[in-house]
């Protein structure tokens, strides 16, 4: 009887794990091809690389580099920089806009926009930096206007530098910005703001006081793709910033693709991921700051 | 005067839309573009440079290559992702919120990160420099990807439909293929179409694996890199509208691409 029972207990387990077997592949796939390789790039960055081979030489020697290197500094502070302009440029484009879309448009439009902001986004990133040289160059787009409506005399130099980088950026990462906003603004609860304005708030006040915070879930999480977009990107700053002033990623290529040096180029990609760990810990205090003050 | 604001959002969001446009109409405009030098003013009209993509080898081996490798990546992804999102969908467990963290992390790693791991691994265990190592590598982040976005419709399936079947003595296997996978197939066409356009889009990883064996995005980077050539224009322009017809079908298909545009 008991035995009988705890088998057939036991047949039930099993076919209940049986469910489970889906899930092995896609997990071994995971473990063996993308957790494996990050754990022995973790590995490598402590390695020396001899005959472009990483060699296992226990050392710090390249954490050494990485954080003494004067040059190497440079191209972090750079990468921050843009970065953190590159941030507040998207969220001064978005916003406006996702709430335009949201609060100004009729609901009957909004699929139309959305898909129509969502097909840019899937293009070819690189083909797209590409074009932006064809817009922003000495014989480009933007100089030819500007030439021929006679606000400059000489052609202005964007492409291949830093602003040129910027404007690539913000072109992939508008969209990512006013999609987080959109689903957040859409969420709000319109009663909120209609109970704001007849207790005497105005459009202002009631924007800063009501539905601004309110979106700021929405903002932290765009923020934070936006900012690891923007610090780890090699496309935008190679093909539009040009490559004499490398920024932090470009580091990392040189450092793997034109001197082989593997060891030195996982020890800065460890210092990438430790960067963009403490930005998403600062985001994560400031997002819950603010929340226990809203209580 | 009511409606002043509103119109100047309007007139803001349409001032948006022509910069996010603005690459996208250029290139295809330069592409017919009779000057050998992709600038104003206009020249003249030609089909000349889409002549030359016609006729250029390189460029077409290394579609073929891409080809081959997102149709790989898309199979692959879509097979684990169906797999995994079943699962996911039928059973909770323990852990289940770091497997779903690891799962999601793919895509949130740098690619020039995961692209000198993958190099450097590949090459440990001799599979560097081939489609065989892009294939692999790409897969690394479409089948999680697949497997969002396929869950999210597999959530919206009542259980009680698979259970029907096993009522009328289906096996599982058999109810999966007959009731699980047709109705989740606008989810799995969506997984597969954004899957496929995701690696034929990728440059930076496949740089970094594919050794001699360039795919589309590497062979643009060689010509971009080699100096003026506006044959460029007549291959992005292509690629822009085969891309964006891509996603657009998707986003129709699955109604998820809110949901998966929200990440």
């Amino acid at each position: 009887m008991t035995s009988k029972y705890l088998a057939s207990v036991l047949r039930k387990k099993l076919s209940d794990q049986k469910e489970l077997v889906g899930l092995l592949p896609i997990t071994g796939f995971e473990i063996f091809f993308y957790l494996v390789p990050l754990a022995f790039l973790l590995i490598i960055s402590f390695w020396m690389t001899k005959d472009y081979q990483p060699v296992p030489i226990w050392n710090l020697q390249n954490y050494r580099f990485v954080f003494s290197d004067p040059l190497v500094r440079v191209a972090f502070f750079r990468s921050l920089i843009i970065t953190l302009t590159t941030l507040v440029l998207t969220i001064l484009v978005a916003y406006p806009f996702a709430y335009g879309m949201v609060f100004k448009v009729p609901p009957k439009y909004r699929q139309l926009i959305l898909i129509a902001i969502i097909a840019p986004f899937w293009t070819n990133y690189l083909v797209r930096a590409y074009s932006w040289q064809l817009i922003l160059g000495g014989n480009g787009v933007i100089n030819h206007l500007l030439l021929n409506a006679g606000f400059v005399k000489t052609p202005l130099s964007i492409l291949y530098t830093h602003i040129a980088t910027r404007i690539g950026l913000l072109h992939f990462l508008v969209t990512v910005m006013v999609l987080n906003l959109y689903t957040t603004m859409d969420n709000i609860d319109r009663s909120l703001i209609e109970a704001a304005s007849d207790l005497g708030a105005g459009p202002f006040k009631n924007f800063l006081w009501v539905t601004f915070p309110l979106t700021l879930h929405g903002l932290a999480v765009g923020t934070v793709f936006v900012f690891i977009f923007s610090f780890t990107d090699f496309i935008a700053p190679s093909v539009l910033g040009g490559g004499t002033k490398p920024i932090f990623s470009q580091k990392i290529v040189d450092a793997a693709h034109w001197t082989a040096n593997y060891s030195l180029a996982s020890a800065l990609s460890m210092a990438m991921i430790l960067v963009i760990g403490i930005f998403l810990l600062l985001i994560f205090r400031m997002v819950r700051a603010v929340m226990k003050e809203e209580k | 005067m009511k409606h002043l604001d509103r119109y100047l959002f309007y007139g803001y969001m349409a001032a948006v839309f022509v910069f996010l446009f603005l690459p996208i109409v250029t290139i295809i405009i330069f592409s017919f573009n009779v000057d050998k030098f992709a600038s104003l003013p206009w020249r003249g009209f030609t089909l000349r440079w889409y002549q030359n993509l016609v006729f250029d080898t390189g460029i077409l081996s290394s579609l073929e290559n891409s080809l081959i490798v997102s149709t790989s990546v898309a199979v692959t992804s879509c097979v684990l992702g169906f797999m995994g999102a079943y699962s996911l969908s039928r059973r909770r467990f323990r852990f289940q919120d770091v497997f779903s963290g690891i799962m999601v992390s793919p895509m949130a790693v740098p690619w020039v990160i995961l692209g000198l791991a993958m190099l450097v691994f590949l090459t440990r265990i001799n599979l560097e420099g081939s489609l065989v190592s892009v294939w692999i590598s790409h897969t690394v982040f479409g089948a999680p990807f697949a497997m969002l976005i396929i869950r999210a419709r597999l959530s919206g399936l009542p259980v009680q439909y698979e259970e029907a079947g096993w009522d009328l003595g289906a096996s599982r296997l058999r109810a999966i293929w007959h009731i699980v996978i047709p109705l989740t197939l606008p989810g799995i066409i969506a997984a597969f179409l954004l899957t496929f356009t995701l690696s034929f889009d990728e440059f930076l990883i496949a740089w970094f694996v594919c050794g001699f064996q360039a795919t589309l995005p590497v062979k643009i980077w060689e010509m971009i890199r080699s100096g003026l050539n506006p044959t460029i224009n007549a291959l992005g322009s292509v690629i822009f509208l085969f891309s964006m017809a891509l996603a657009i079908i998707a986003s129709l298909l699955s109604g998820t691409g809110k949901r998966v545009a929200k990440k």
